[in-house]
């Protein structure tokens, strides 16, 4: 295994240093890379040292490091504003970092980031494809845009459609599909032309179960192949399911990564997230809000609402407090 | 009436959280305040010139002439506000009925809402002063003339605002299927381009062939007095009737306007109340056959940008009526030559064809919007987009122009002479300069200065902050292209002056190596721009669909 998962990973949570967790990697030639961190891993799918963005004042990205192992199935789990998505953006060529640096597939990414986005496979959001091109014409732009030509483009959108249930919709507009739709036919646009790399921003978002089951099992067996699959999400767990590897950002850093198992360290994935990126607690209690309960008022504070109307409900469901006695309530270090 | 004010209130919180979100809106809502504080300079100057001019004078026929133009010019400006709202305001604006589905609001109070939070707008409020201001045109007339034009004044509003209203709601309502909005944007744009060239065809028809403008009072006569029937119009009479003693047909046209607003209003529920129960209905869908145009486009990545955007030539309402556009120059000043007797004059048409067709290209990755996205995550190069683009765009102009050419050589008879052939081809030499010198100027402005544009679903809908940068924007590439094809204009220069305007087609010539060089040029310039500028461009193209929401 390429990555090694350091001790700091399995540190307990409670220690407020952020830990930017990365493999160190001995075989790997000297590549550049942020000063003072170990060079980039041109043997790994994904290596990327120190990478660095901001926003104005807010710090999107701040020293992200890590190797995501060839052939793994990676998942990219965080909060929401955690930098999942800047960090994708900028290994994938779609976003320049202030600093650090990125190598996709042992090439650097900004010394020729049109030959890396050739490479791989990025699956674009909904908004961001040409939804009046039919869902054959889409997959057909798609692959001759990669460089295929255009019988090869046309057999493998024809299995494509047929894989993904959308032979039926295939000359119908994208911008007909249904929210599902247009997820399986972004997917298939960024599969066309076999890549080594699939990088996949919440894939299974709006995609009913079926469809989902069936894309998995594609995903599963292109992993099974040799290829790599980084996919964020904030279903934990699909992540837990599917997933072989695991990397928990918050902050813009990364606070542990490692297979699955080394990150959930013997405790529910899920759990374990919570614990690392923290900002649980106990329910607000608002007095106000209380379902038309007996003797509450509510009604926007206009006055009780009559008892003939309110039915009776029972008492507002509360989280349980931490096992702990922690005020603070869950997530908090234990 | 609480909610309809609670209405009106958001509208201008939100007007003031636009103006302190962006230094640009606050600049373009000040001009929007400056704009109206000149036209009601403007028609209280002009309405009070009008009286010092008139005051005195024998008011009868004076009264009747005037009646006439003034109706006549008021039903045009209703209808031109209608389809201003329709093309630049419409569905989509920040106070659309759907944002407010959640609350519950009773249809009526909802739409009560949103017409007098229309009607506190900048424009209606300078509307309504400028008509006020306008009364002073009438004070020749008598106290009677005045009061009922400051009478008239907010009914004329109420009612565009009211008429305006319906329009949209019914557009936005009935139509359903793509093809058919689609349709109807072209069908608005034609009728809307058309009523601006109005003063010029009716200039036309109305002059001799010395040119000089001969004013037939009588021609217009009998189209005013219908016009004053219909809501359009009759707001704009009211004065009159009062200055005549004409009270029965006062108190008609009074009546009518007030069914009009109530109509309309009721309409406008209406449509509220349909949307709502049809709301998630599906919409109408068409399969498409084959593959279209990635079946015979080159086999390469250029040629696949070329298939995908000849395709969204046909699909995008927002392109497509700039494919019309050439054709409807051609009528226009078919219709002018024709009036003044001269054939010749319809040759114009290709170069102002040629000038204004890669309009929407100049601003072509807006038009993409954050489709264009798929490229730059697919590692396309510039080179490659800039070649695929202008490969649709040069064959769709060269076939285009050719094509009306030919029907022009038909329909002028210009074939018939060696020098109606020479000077005919010598225009279609100074066309292809013109198209194409755009052509490779739209390629670079494109990747530098992009404006918001309208969304394809909604193309009635206006984003935040257009209607200032489409304002001023597009003439860098109208005075740009006239720069790029200086080469033809010294070569015509040259040839008048030295030859004495013998061998014309030598201006043809240069005109179609300017134009080619010059598309070389811009195509090569806007690849390295559009290679250096990628990310930045797919954050401006983010910016502008968030406008767009």
């Amino acid at each position: 295994m390429i990555e090694t998962f350091s001790d700091a990973a399995t540190r307990s949570a409670s220690d407020s240093t952020p830990q930017a967790v990365y493999a160190a990697p001995q075989m790997a030639p000297a590549m550049s890379a942020a000063p003072g961190m170990p060079p980039l891993n041109p043997a790994a799918a994904v290596s990327i040292r120190g990478l660095y963005k901001r926003f104005g004042d807010k710090v999107a990205v701040n020293g992200l490091s890590m190797d995501i192992p060839v052939g793994s199935f990676y998942g990219l789990v965080g909060p929401n504003g955690a930098g999942k998505t800047t960090s994708l953006n900028m290994l994938t060529g779609l976003l320049k970092p202030d600093g650090g640096s990125a190598m996709v597939l042992g090439q650097e990414v900004w010394a020729n980031v049109n030959q890396v986005k050739q490479a791989i496979g990025v699956m674009p959001q909904t908004d961001q494809i040409f939804d009046r091109l039919t869902g054959m014409q889409l997959l057909i732009y798609a692959g001759m845009l990669r460089g295929m030509k255009r019988p090869e483009a046309m057999r493998r959108a024809t299995d494509l459609l047929a894989a993904f249930d959308l032979a039926q919709a295939a000359n119908k507009m994208v911008a007909d599909y249904s929210a599902g739709m247009t997820k399986k036919i972004c997917l298939a646009a960024a599969m066309i032309h076999s890549p080594r790399l699939l990088v996949l921003d919440e894939p299974f978002e709006s995609v009913d179960p079926v469809s989902s089951a069936n894309l998995k099992d594609i995903l599963v067996e292109y992993a099974s192949t040799g290829g790599t699959v980084i996919i964020s999400s904030h279903v934990m767990a699909l992540v837990e399911k599917m997933c072989t590897h695991v990397a928990v950002i918050s902050d813009g850093q990364v606070k542990a990564a490692g297979t699955v198992a080394q990150v959930a360290n013997g405790e529910d994935l899920e759990d374990r997230f919570l614990q690392l990126v923290g900002g649980r607690h106990s329910a607000a209690h608002l007095s106000w809000l209380n379902g038309g309960g007996a003797g509450q008022s509510g009604n926007c504070g206009q006055g009780p609402v009559p008892q003939t109307t309110a039915p009776a409900m029972p008492q507002t469901p509360t989280l349980a407090p931490h096992p702990a006695g922690d005020s603070a309530g869950f997530g908090e270090p234990r | 009436m609480k909610t309809a004010i609670t209405i009106v209130k958001l509208r201008w919180a939100l007007t003031w959280a636009n103006m302190r979100k962006s230094v640009w809106q606050t600049i373009g809502y000040i001009f929007g305040w400056l704009m109206g504080a000149g036209l009601i300079a403007l028609v209280a100057a002009t309405a009070k010139g009008i009286n010092a001019e008139l005051a005195g004078q024998e008011s009868a026929r004076h009264a009747q002439t005037m009646s006439l133009l003034v109706v006549l010019a008021g039903s045009i400006i209703t209808v031109m506000v209608v389809i201003i709202q329709l093309l630049y305001i419409g569905q989509g604006s920040t106070l659309n009925t759907k944002r407010f589905e959640l609350f519950g609001i009773p249809d009526r109070q909802l739409q009560l809402g949103i017409l007098l939070a229309g009607l506190s707008g900048t424009p209606a409020i300078a509307g309504l002063v400028s008509l006020l201001c306008w009364s002073m045109a009438y004070l020749w007339l008598g106290p009677s003339a005045f009061t009922f034009a400051l009478v008239a004044a907010p009914l004329c509003i109420v009612t565009m605002m009211s008429i305006a209203k319906l329009c949209i709601s019914l557009a936005s309502t009935m139509l359903t299927s793509r093809r058919g909005k689609n349709v109807f944007y072209i069908l608005i744009m034609l009728i809307f381009i058309a009523m601006l060239e109005a003063p010029a065809l009716i200039g036309g028809a109305q002059s001799g062939p010395d040119g000089d403008l001969h004013f037939d009072a009588n021609l217009f006569s009998a189209p005013s007095r219908i016009l004053a029937w219909t809501p359009l119009g009759a707001a704009f009479q009211l004065p009159f009737d009062a200055c005549a003693g004409n009270w029965l047909a006062l108190v008609g046209r009074l009546l009518m306007l007030g069914l009009t607003c109530l109509l309309c209003f009721m309409g406008c529920t209406w449509c509220l109340r349909y949307e709502r129960l049809h709301a998630g209905g599906s919409q109408r869908t068409a399969a498409i056959k084959g593959i279209g145009s990635f079946s015979w486009m080159p086999d390469s990545v250029s040629g696949a940008i070329s298939a995908r955007v000849f395709t969204y030539l046909r699909r995008d309402p927002r392109q497509g009526m700039f494919l019309v556009m050439p054709l409807l120059f051609v009528l226009i000043f078919g219709f002018q030559g024709h009036s003044m007797g001269s054939s010749a004059m319809v040759w114009q048409s290709l170069i102002w064809g040629g000038w204004f067709m890669s309009m929407i290209e100049s601003n072509g990755l807006a038009y993409d919007g954050l489709g264009f996205t798929m490229q730059v995550i697919m590692g396309v190069s510039g080179r490659q987009d800039r070649r695929g683009r202008v490969r649709v765009y040069m064959l769709t102009s060269t076939a285009y122009l050719l094509i009306m050419a030919l029907a022009l050589f038909i329909f002028t008879g210009s074939w018939r002479t060696g020098a109606g052939l020479e000077v005919s081809l010598t225009v279609l030499g100074v066309a292809f300069a013109f198209a194409f010198s755009s052509l490779g100027l739209a390629e670079v402005t494109s990747t530098t200065l992009m404006y918001p544009v309208p969304s394809m679903d909604k193309p009635f809908s206006s984003p935040q902050g257009r209607a200032m940068a489409q304002g001023f924007i597009p003439f860098v590439y109208m005075l740009g292209s006239l720069v790029l094809v200086i080469p033809t204009g010294i070569a015509a220069a040259l040839v008048f002056g030295l030859l004495g305007g013998s061998s014309l087609w030598i201006i043809g010539v240069v005109g179609l190596i300017n134009g080619l060089g010059m598309l070389a040029l811009g195509t090569r310039l806007g690849g390295r721009l559009l290679d250096s500028r990628m990310l930045s461009i797919v954050a401006t193209l983010g910016s502008f669909a968030g406008l767009q929401k």
